[in-house]
């Protein structure tokens, strides 16, 4: 067992040092630099351009180095926990990510517990009732929820609780916590803006996991193991969750590696409509500025979480599937 | 329940109908399909007595498993019981129990499932859940029905693994059904089904997937464990084999209905129903007349001329340069690292095939017997060139020129293709759903670009009356034909190219006794009329007897024995060959298996005495014991 984690754990380093070569490439590809984009944003205003400072900068940043000695300066120090200095907010990477990542975690968390507590039931419904009327109806929802952009439904909804509950319920929190510390009244006040967010990004993975459970679920429903249990006498419902439900978890587990990172990235667009202080936003404008050290540590930090989400997956999906554990194909 | 009870109650039955343990009265059952409803159970009556074997035969769709699905109402959700009644009494004085009227997911029912009435299945490996382990759930039943601590239930269970015959059914309890073989799987599922010892056992097809000495294994377990607990089988099989072995009255049934019924020696001594009259002429014995001929149900028409000119007749000059097929010391070894998931064992050499030598005549037909695993399909796949041989030669005589089939290459082994065809064992899955039988029978001609449409159009309805069938059928797909049809589609697809060598790897193991019969006589003729070689690859002595000049039985990779088939089935000489020919169940009252003295142990090679005992240090060999029959044993005596 522990073989095979530590097997696992080394394999991931050849894994993550091409990542990082290829998130690198990707955030150099564009032409120039941020401080050429700094310049001509200067030049634009009409504001005269200090060369001194320019090259004191250049050289400061390491900029004026070759592109794999950037790539080293930045991969060494990314792992001693430095994750460079962010251009645009002149500060470092940490401070700058830091408060917006937990409200991030927050949102995605309380997102992906609403996504299951709503999905799990209506799937075991519209599986067990395949071609009703609640399936019916349950699966036009769900195709509804799948169809529409969340963007839309982040607009409608403002307007909804705009009109009909009169808060103003962009962001995360009252304008009034905003860089306050922590306090009672500031949580409350998250928990009251939170569902928002959480309805919009949520539906659409909860329409799309509704119709994966379902077709999971009827896969195994007429499987002769089924049958079996049945004729033992136990009842639907036991009979329902301890065999078929159990084997369709498995495409569920297998989607916890996809999951980790989406946690703390997932649904740009949705937060800049709303206006959450996610990390989502800063992503994108860090990438439109090429401020290389805050979107390249930004990827980096998603990709690690990937794969580690992966290991997750598969150490889970052992544990929970003796065919995996003990290998079926070996003893055929 | 003694004997003479049994039958009074037999014949005061109207009147006394309470006396029986279960009586089912003019069941009927029907499904709801999209194109109307479907009588599968058109209204059979019959009764089970305590203790008792119940055969319930009949081919597939006759309504067997229909009526065994509705006795523990778990039919699918489409069936429905349309009328009938369904009376258990599990003892005279107490009052009986309509099944039929209790709710489909009441507690009443689920109370009879299991507990008082249990079932087992014919697949093992897909009947079990692969994600719990043995011991959760063979005791999942004793918690459900019987009001007991768990310690109790376990121990129960490890008592009732022992009793199927689990050597440690403490390690049992921890196993997944995937990681016991066939044989043993059945005896967990049987397990299953007794732990509440249940008053009924329905045994539905319980050893069909199963090899022949495992077979009578299961059903010498089954014996013994009826009489233990005192139970009653329902019995559900279409191998009157397995009837005259284990049952003691006889239900047959025919398109849903009951068309005989009766003590198992009234059915075979004077079976009167036309249907069941021909399912004797249609099974195939050992020791049949060589012209003997199996009488089909529906015999096929076919008609040979229009192709017969493809066919050319070899000349003797080319059958004098060798024999059709020769296999010279052919093996082929996997090296596998057994790959748990979180263990890596250690490289292991699985020795598929070894020193296989098999010569096959121009026109012979050659069978080639063994249990599943023995490496017969991988046989047939190295013969095909589908895998490469680790050592060894594959000659084959294309009519005068001799093949070395392992050099071949490219454009010649496209060539050599077209002389020889496999025909697959289910005709299921071997053609394609979603091609027109049109399309499926004009493919080989497209991959080897023959002719052009006028040709080939006229090529394939040739194929078809040459397998009997109406080439007014060809716009059809698959789906809408019969497992028997399929089959004969399947082997027009084979002689598409006018071959000289068919492979037939389980060619009518898929296929119910009546239309097996049909096969095997179309084989027979084709083989006849077209001057075909066959290689006949089955776990059926019987139809190998049948069908095969010469005989090769194969075991954990080795030919044991070769002979010609009379040798093989009056003087067989391995003790395999004798342990396979004696677990072999026949429908036929005065040759029952003697479950008492078997020798089962002999299928396996650890326990194989003198001479023919394999040792990695003393050298074996097919040894010549009489005109070309030849037994595998020690060359050098210790």
């Amino acid at each position: 067992m522990w073989a095979y984690v530590i097997r696992r754990l080394i394999l991931m380093i050849p894994t993550l040092v091409i990542i990082s070569i290829v998130v690198f490439t990707i955030i150099q590809l564009p032409p120039g630099d941020y401080l050429e984009s700094y310049i001509a944003e200067l030049q634009s205003q009409g504001e005269s351009v200090d060369k001194q400072k320019i090259a004191f900068l250049r050289q400061q940043y390491g900029l004026d180095k070759s592109m794999p000695e950037q790539y080293l300066t930045w991969i060494t120090g990314f792992f001693q926990g430095d994750l460079g200095y962010s251009f645009e907010y002149n500060m470092p990477v940490t401070e700058v990510v830091g408060d917006r990542m937990y409200l991030t975690i927050l949102v995605s968390t309380v997102t992906i517990i609403f996504t299951w507590i709503i999905a799990f039931p209506i799937g075991l419904y519209s599986a067990t009732h395949q071609y009703s009327w609640g399936d019916y109806g349950l699966t036009l929802i769900g195709f509804i929820g799948l169809a529409t952009p969340n963007f839309l439904l982040a607009l409608v909804l403002l307007y909804l609780a705009n009109v009909y509950f009169g808060t103003s319920i962009g962001g995360l929190m009252d304008a009034k916590y905003i860089n306050q510390p922590w306090s009672w009244d500031k949580f409350t006040s998250v928990l009251e803006h939170l569902w928002i967010p959480v309805i919009v990004i949520g539906t659409s993975g909860t329409a799309g996991m509704i119709r994966r459970i379902r077709a999971n679920l009827l896969d195994e429903l007429n499987k002769p193991y089924v049958v079996t249990g049945r004729a033992k006498g136990l009842g639907e419902t036991r009979l329902l969750l301890k065999y078929p439900f159990r084997v369709s978890l498995n495409f569920f587990i297998a989607d916890i590696g996809n999951m980790l990172p989406s946690i703390i990235s997932g649904a740009e667009v949705v937060a800049l409509v709303l206006s959450l202080p996610t990390t989502g936003p800063m992503l994108l404008s860090a990438l439109q500025s090429q401020d290389m050290y805050l979107a390249g540590s930004f990827l980096m930090f998603l990709a690690m979480l990937t794969v580690i989400g992966v290991l997750i997956s598969d150490l889970l999906l052992a544990v929970i599937d003796p065919r995996i554990r003990l290998g079926e194909g070996a003893t055929r | 329940m003694s004997e003479a009870t049994a039958e009074t109650a037999h014949e005061a039955q109207n009147t006394k109908e309470e006396s029986f343990l279960l009586s089912v009265q003019d069941l009927c059952v029907d499904f709801q399909l999209p194109g109307g409803v479907f009588n599968a159970v058109k209204g059979i009556s019959f009764n089970l007595r305590h203790g008792s074997t119940l055969a319930l035969v009949g081919e597939s769709g006759s309504g067997k498993s229909v009526t065994a699905q509705a006795l523990l109402g778990i039919l699918p959700s489409n069936g429905f019981i349309n009328r009938g009644k369904i009376l258990l009494q599990e003892k005279p004085s107490s009052p009986a129990i309509d099944i039929v009227q209790l709710s489909r997911r009441g507690p009443d029912l689920r109370s009879v499932r299991g507990g008082k009435i249990s079932m087992i299945f014919q697949e093992p490996m897909v009947s079990m859940s692969a994600m719990h382990t043995i011991g959760n759930q063979v005791s999942e039943a004793l918690f459900l029905h019987r009001n007991i601590s768990r310690k109790e239930g376990l121990r129960l269970t490890r008592e009732m693994l022992s009793l199927v015959g689990f050597r440690n059914s403490e390690q049992a309890m921890n196993l997944y059904p995937f990681e016991l073989s066939g044989g043993l799987r059945q005896r967990a599922m049987i397990a299953m089904a007794l732990i509440c010892h249940p008053v009924i056992l329905i045994a539905d097809e319980p050893t069909t997937a199963l090899d022949v000495t495992v077979q009578m294994q299961i059903l010498k377990l089954m014996k013994r464990l009826q009489q233990e607990l005192n139970m009653a089988i329902l019995l559900i099989t279409h191998d009157l084999g397995v009837v005259a072995n284990m049952a003691d009255e006889v239900v047959v049934m025919y398109h849903g209905q009951v068309v005989e019924r009766g003590p198992v020696s009234n059915i075979f001594l004077h079976p009167q129903h036309k249907y069941l009259r021909s399912l004797f002429t249609a099974i195939p014995r050992f020791g049949m007349q060589p012209d003997e001929r199996l009488i089909p149900i529906r015999a096929i028409e076919n008609s040979v001329e229009q192709v017969a000119g493809s066919f050319e007749p070899w000349s003797e000059d080319a059958k004098q340069v060798g024999s059709h097929l020769s296999i010279k010391e052919l093996s082929k070894i996997y090296i596998t690292r057994k790959q748990g998931w979180l263990r890596r064992g250690p490289k292991q050499e699985i020795k598929a095939v070894l020193d296989f030598s098999l010569d096959i005549g121009v026109g012979e037909c050659v069978g080639l017997v063994g249990e599943s695993g023995c490496g017969k399909s991988t046989v047939s796949k190295l013969v095909m060139q589908a895998i490469s041989p680790t050592t060894g030669q594959i000659q084959y005589n294309d009519r005068g020129q001799i093949l070395d089939l392992r050099t071949l290459q490219g454009s010649q082994l496209q060539q050599f293709r077209t002389k020889m065809q496999l025909v697959f064992q289910d005709p299921y899955s071997a053609l394609s759903p979603r091609m027109t039988i049109r399309e499926i029978l004009n493919e080989p001609f497209c991959i080897h670009q023959l002719g052009d449409i006028k040709y080939r159009e006229n090529r394939v309805k040739d194929l078809m009356s040459l397998v009997g069938l109406d080439p007014a059928l060809l716009n059809r797909y698959p789906h809408s034909f019969s497992g028997g049809q399929r089959q004969r589609i399947s082997i027009a697809r084979a002689l598409a190219l006018a071959p000289d060598f068919l492979i037939l790897d389980e060619p009518v193991s898929a296929l119910d006794v009546s239309v097996q019969a049909q096969i095997l006589n179309l084989l027979k003729d084709l083989q006849a009329q077209l001057q075909l070689t066959y290689l006949f690859i089955s776990h059926n002595l019987a139809v190998v007897d049948y069908i095969a000049d010469r005989i090769a039985v194969m075991c954990r990779g080795q030919l044991v024995e070769i002979a010609p088939t009379k040798d093989l089935f009056y003087n067989p000489q391995h003790p395999y060959t004798q342990a396979l020919m004696e677990a072999v169940p026949v429908p036929d009252l005065n040759a029952r298996l003697d479950f008492e003295h078997m020798v089962t142990p002999l299928s396996q090679p650890e326990y194989w005495p003198a001479p023919y005992t394999l040792s990695p240090h003393i050298p074996n060999a097919l040894v010549e014991i009489s005109d070309q029959h030849f037994v595998r044993m020690c060359t050098v005596s210790d």
